[in-house]
Protein backbone atom coordinates (compact mmCIF):
# COMPACT_ATOMS: atom_id res chain seq x y z
CA UNK A 1 0.00 0.00 0.00
CA UNK A 2 2.32 2.53 1.02
CA UNK A 3 4.64 1.55 -2.21
CA UNK A 4 1.33 1.91 -4.30
CA UNK A 5 1.19 5.76 -2.92
CA UNK A 6 4.81 6.59 -3.41
CA UNK A 7 4.47 5.19 -7.08
CA UNK A 8 1.54 7.33 -7.34
CA UNK A 9 2.43 10.43 -5.79
CA UNK A 10 5.97 9.98 -8.10
CA UNK A 11 3.86 9.79 -10.94
CA UNK A 12 1.27 13.11 -10.13
CA UNK A 13 4.29 15.28 -9.18
CA UNK A 14 5.81 14.22 -12.34
CA UNK A 15 3.20 14.41 -15.29
CA UNK A 16 1.99 18.18 -14.02
CA UNK A 17 5.26 19.50 -14.11
CA UNK A 18 5.97 18.33 -17.44
CA UNK A 19 2.58 19.52 -18.34
CA UNK A 20 3.10 23.04 -17.21
CA UNK A 21 6.33 22.89 -18.76
CA UNK A 22 5.41 22.43 -22.34
CA UNK A 23 2.30 24.75 -21.92
CA UNK A 24 4.40 27.93 -20.36
CA UNK A 25 6.47 27.02 -23.44
CA UNK A 26 3.57 28.02 -25.28
CA UNK A 27 1.41 30.11 -23.66
CA UNK A 28 2.47 33.57 -23.33
CA UNK A 29 1.50 37.42 -23.10
CA UNK A 30 2.85 39.04 -25.33
CA UNK A 31 2.78 42.46 -27.33
CA UNK A 32 0.84 42.11 -30.44
CA UNK A 33 1.20 43.93 -33.70
CA UNK A 34 -0.35 47.20 -33.96
CA UNK A 35 -1.48 49.45 -36.98
CA UNK A 36 -1.54 52.71 -35.10
CA UNK A 37 1.76 54.12 -35.35
CA UNK A 38 3.04 57.93 -36.26
CA UNK A 39 4.12 57.55 -40.21
CA UNK A 40 7.50 58.54 -41.09
CA UNK A 41 6.07 60.74 -43.33
CA UNK A 42 4.87 63.12 -40.54
CA UNK A 43 8.31 65.35 -40.80
CA UNK A 44 8.08 65.70 -44.50
CA UNK A 45 4.13 66.73 -44.29
CA UNK A 46 5.31 69.81 -41.51
CA UNK A 47 8.07 70.77 -43.81
CA UNK A 48 5.53 71.21 -46.16
CA UNK A 49 3.66 73.36 -44.11
CA UNK A 50 6.08 75.64 -42.54
CA UNK A 51 7.13 76.95 -45.83
CA UNK A 52 3.57 78.49 -45.87
CA UNK A 53 2.71 78.58 -42.11
CA UNK A 54 5.62 77.91 -39.85
CA UNK A 55 3.53 79.23 -37.02
CA UNK A 56 1.31 76.70 -37.08
CA UNK A 57 3.91 74.13 -38.45
CA UNK A 58 5.52 74.73 -34.84
CA UNK A 59 3.08 74.34 -32.59
CA UNK A 60 1.56 71.01 -34.50
CA UNK A 61 5.24 69.82 -34.10
CA UNK A 62 5.27 71.11 -30.58
CA UNK A 63 2.24 69.41 -29.44
CA UNK A 64 2.63 66.11 -26.87
CA UNK A 65 0.20 64.25 -28.61
CA UNK A 66 0.58 60.68 -26.35
CA UNK A 67 -1.17 62.09 -23.26
CA UNK A 68 -4.28 62.87 -25.90
CA UNK A 69 -3.72 59.37 -27.62
CA UNK A 70 -4.05 57.98 -23.79
CA UNK A 71 -7.72 59.82 -23.44
CA UNK A 72 -8.49 58.33 -26.70
CA UNK A 73 -7.86 54.85 -25.79
CA UNK A 74 -9.14 55.23 -22.24
CA UNK A 75 -12.58 56.76 -24.29
CA UNK A 76 -12.57 54.15 -26.71
CA UNK A 77 -12.29 51.75 -23.94
CA UNK A 78 -15.36 52.91 -22.01
CA UNK A 79 -17.57 53.58 -25.44
CA UNK A 80 -16.96 49.51 -26.37
CA UNK A 81 -18.09 48.92 -23.13
CA UNK A 82 -21.41 49.78 -24.07
CA UNK A 83 -21.04 47.13 -26.90
CA UNK A 84 -23.37 44.07 -26.08
CA UNK A 85 -20.93 41.26 -24.49
CA UNK A 86 -17.68 43.50 -23.99
CA UNK A 87 -16.88 43.97 -20.36
CA UNK A 88 -14.23 46.46 -19.06
CA UNK A 89 -11.50 45.47 -17.01
CA UNK A 90 -8.15 46.64 -15.48
CA UNK A 91 -5.80 43.28 -15.98
CA UNK A 92 -5.38 40.35 -18.13
CA UNK A 93 -4.62 37.38 -17.22
CA UNK A 94 -2.24 33.95 -18.79
CA UNK A 95 -3.82 30.97 -20.01
CA UNK A 96 -4.41 29.48 -16.88
CA UNK A 97 -6.40 33.05 -15.11
CA UNK A 98 -3.95 32.68 -12.78
CA UNK A 99 -1.16 35.60 -13.05
CA UNK A 100 -3.15 38.78 -13.65
CA UNK A 101 -1.07 41.41 -15.82
CA UNK A 102 -1.08 45.42 -14.87
CA UNK A 103 1.43 46.17 -17.50
CA UNK A 104 3.84 43.81 -19.37
CA UNK A 105 7.10 45.13 -20.85
CA UNK A 106 7.06 47.91 -19.31
CA UNK A 107 4.16 48.89 -20.83
CA UNK A 108 1.29 50.08 -18.76
CA UNK A 109 -2.57 48.59 -19.14
CA UNK A 110 -4.83 51.48 -19.76
CA UNK A 111 -7.47 49.06 -19.86
CA UNK A 112 -8.89 45.72 -21.25
CA UNK A 113 -11.70 44.36 -22.74
CA UNK A 114 -13.25 40.55 -22.25
CA UNK A 115 -16.03 38.69 -23.67
CA UNK A 116 -16.91 35.24 -23.24
CA UNK A 117 -14.80 34.10 -26.23
CA UNK A 118 -11.91 36.22 -24.62
CA UNK A 119 -12.14 35.72 -21.19
CA UNK A 120 -8.59 36.59 -20.25
CA UNK A 121 -9.29 39.54 -22.02
CA UNK A 122 -6.91 41.90 -24.58
CA UNK A 123 -5.00 44.93 -22.72
CA UNK A 124 -4.57 48.33 -24.46
CA UNK A 125 -1.00 50.38 -23.72
CA UNK A 126 -0.02 53.12 -25.32
CA UNK A 127 3.97 53.46 -25.67
CA UNK A 128 6.24 56.31 -24.86
CA UNK A 129 5.93 57.22 -28.25
CA UNK A 130 2.18 56.73 -28.41
CA UNK A 131 2.02 53.84 -30.77
CA UNK A 132 -1.32 51.61 -29.75
CA UNK A 133 0.00 48.38 -27.82
CA UNK A 134 -2.60 45.06 -27.81
CA UNK A 135 -1.22 42.91 -24.99
CA UNK A 136 -2.88 39.66 -24.52
CA UNK A 137 -2.46 35.76 -24.34
CA UNK A 138 -3.47 34.33 -28.00
CA UNK A 139 -2.35 30.64 -27.06
CA UNK A 140 -5.70 29.20 -28.31
CA UNK A 141 -6.90 29.99 -32.18
CA UNK A 142 -10.31 30.77 -30.80
CA UNK A 143 -8.41 33.72 -29.00
CA UNK A 144 -6.99 34.53 -31.91
CA UNK A 145 -9.78 35.35 -33.67
CA UNK A 146 -11.60 37.14 -31.03
CA UNK A 147 -8.44 39.27 -30.58
CA UNK A 148 -8.44 39.94 -34.22
CA UNK A 149 -12.49 40.86 -34.06
CA UNK A 150 -11.63 43.06 -30.70
CA UNK A 151 -8.95 45.30 -31.99
CA UNK A 152 -11.16 46.22 -35.54
CA UNK A 153 -13.80 47.18 -33.22
CA UNK A 154 -11.40 49.02 -31.16
CA UNK A 155 -9.48 50.82 -33.95
CA UNK A 156 -12.81 52.26 -35.37
CA UNK A 157 -13.91 53.73 -31.94
CA UNK A 158 -10.40 54.77 -31.39
CA UNK A 159 -10.62 56.22 -34.74
CA UNK A 160 -14.14 58.22 -33.96
CA UNK A 161 -12.49 59.50 -30.84
CA UNK A 162 -9.14 60.52 -32.37
CA UNK A 163 -11.15 62.30 -34.85
CA UNK A 164 -13.76 64.19 -32.44
CA UNK A 165 -10.92 65.12 -30.49
CA UNK A 166 -9.29 66.63 -33.11
CA UNK A 167 -11.99 68.80 -35.00
CA UNK A 168 -12.29 69.96 -30.92
CA UNK A 169 -8.81 70.93 -30.85
CA UNK A 170 -9.48 73.13 -33.89
CA UNK A 171 -12.41 74.69 -32.57
CA UNK A 172 -15.39 72.56 -33.91
CA UNK A 173 -18.41 71.81 -32.19
CA UNK A 174 -18.61 68.16 -32.46
CA UNK A 175 -21.74 65.91 -32.98
CA UNK A 176 -21.76 61.70 -34.02
CA UNK A 177 -24.38 60.48 -36.30
CA UNK A 178 -24.29 56.90 -36.95
CA UNK A 179 -26.02 55.52 -39.78
CA UNK A 180 -26.54 51.96 -41.61
CA UNK A 181 -26.32 51.67 -45.88
CA UNK A 182 -25.83 48.98 -47.93
CA UNK A 183 -21.87 48.15 -48.68
CA UNK A 184 -22.00 48.26 -52.56
CA UNK A 185 -19.12 45.56 -52.59
CA UNK A 186 -20.60 43.05 -50.36
CA UNK A 187 -24.71 43.85 -50.57
CA UNK A 188 -24.54 43.65 -46.83
CA UNK A 189 -25.43 46.11 -44.39
CA UNK A 190 -22.14 48.23 -42.79
CA UNK A 191 -22.52 50.79 -40.46
CA UNK A 192 -20.75 54.12 -40.66
CA UNK A 193 -20.38 56.64 -38.16
CA UNK A 194 -20.33 60.48 -39.05
CA UNK A 195 -18.13 63.06 -36.90
CA UNK A 196 -19.64 66.17 -37.97
CA UNK A 197 -17.61 69.19 -36.93
CA UNK A 198 -19.53 72.35 -37.04
CA UNK A 199 -17.46 75.86 -36.91
CA UNK A 200 -18.84 79.42 -37.28
CA UNK B 1 -20.69 78.44 -41.11
CA UNK B 2 -18.45 75.55 -42.03
CA UNK B 3 -18.69 72.28 -41.95
CA UNK B 4 -16.42 69.02 -41.88
CA UNK B 5 -17.84 65.56 -42.13
CA UNK B 6 -15.08 62.75 -41.03
CA UNK B 7 -16.43 59.20 -41.68
CA UNK B 8 -14.81 56.04 -40.28
CA UNK B 9 -16.30 52.64 -41.28
CA UNK B 10 -14.13 49.30 -40.87
CA UNK B 11 -10.96 51.00 -39.82
CA UNK B 12 -10.81 53.42 -42.19
CA UNK B 13 -11.04 57.21 -41.35
CA UNK B 14 -11.56 59.53 -44.55
CA UNK B 15 -11.75 63.36 -44.08
CA UNK B 16 -14.77 64.55 -46.23
CA UNK B 17 -17.84 67.03 -47.05
CA UNK B 18 -15.98 70.40 -46.46
CA UNK B 19 -18.71 73.13 -46.42
CA UNK B 20 -18.83 76.78 -46.51
CA UNK B 21 -15.07 77.33 -46.30
CA UNK B 22 -13.90 80.48 -48.61
CA UNK B 23 -10.84 80.10 -51.09
CA UNK B 24 -7.49 78.30 -49.72
CA UNK B 25 -8.98 77.68 -46.42
CA UNK B 26 -10.62 74.53 -47.38
CA UNK B 27 -7.14 72.70 -48.17
CA UNK B 28 -5.45 74.44 -45.33
CA UNK B 29 -8.06 73.05 -43.33
CA UNK B 30 -7.87 70.02 -44.71
CA UNK B 31 -3.70 70.07 -44.27
CA UNK B 32 -4.11 70.72 -40.60
CA UNK B 33 -6.52 67.66 -39.87
CA UNK B 34 -4.69 65.28 -42.07
CA UNK B 35 -1.72 66.46 -39.95
CA UNK B 36 -3.18 66.20 -36.61
CA UNK B 37 -4.20 63.13 -37.28
CA UNK B 38 -0.88 61.72 -38.51
CA UNK B 39 0.52 62.80 -35.39
CA UNK B 40 -1.99 60.80 -33.56
CA UNK B 41 -1.23 57.59 -35.64
CA UNK B 42 -4.30 57.52 -37.66
CA UNK B 43 -3.60 57.32 -41.58
CA UNK B 44 -6.69 59.33 -43.43
CA UNK B 45 -8.08 59.04 -46.75
CA UNK B 46 -9.37 62.37 -48.09
CA UNK B 47 -12.04 62.07 -50.49
CA UNK B 48 -13.25 64.24 -53.15
CA UNK B 49 -16.80 65.36 -52.30
CA UNK B 50 -18.97 67.79 -54.96
CA UNK B 51 -18.47 70.45 -52.00
CA UNK B 52 -14.73 69.88 -51.11
CA UNK B 53 -14.53 70.20 -54.86
CA UNK B 54 -16.77 72.85 -55.28
CA UNK B 55 -14.48 74.98 -52.64
CA UNK B 56 -11.34 74.10 -54.30
CA UNK B 57 -12.62 75.30 -58.13
CA UNK B 58 -13.45 78.57 -55.81
CA UNK B 59 -10.41 78.48 -54.39
CA UNK B 60 -8.69 78.28 -57.69
CA UNK B 61 -11.36 80.67 -58.98
CA UNK B 62 -10.33 83.50 -56.42
CA UNK B 63 -6.73 82.88 -56.79
CA UNK B 64 -6.81 83.44 -60.72
CA UNK B 65 -8.84 86.79 -59.95
CA UNK B 66 -6.11 88.20 -57.85
CA UNK B 67 -3.83 86.94 -60.31
CA UNK B 68 -5.46 89.32 -62.72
Amino acid sequence: MVFYDQKKRAHLSQKPTQHTQKEALMCKVVVLTTQLVVPHILSDMLEKLAGRNPALAKWIKDMDTVPIIKECVQNAIEKLKADGGIRMDKTITDYYGKTQYKSHEGLDIIGAIKTDALPNGMGIAVDAKGTVKFIADEYRSGWQAEIKRLQGLFQDVFLQETAKTILSIIGYKVDTHTSVVDDPETGEKKQVVNIVGVAQ
Amino acid sequence: MRKIVVSVEKGKLSVDFFEGFPGDTCSDEEEVIRLLLAKMGVRTDVQQSDSKSEAEVQSHAEREKHRA
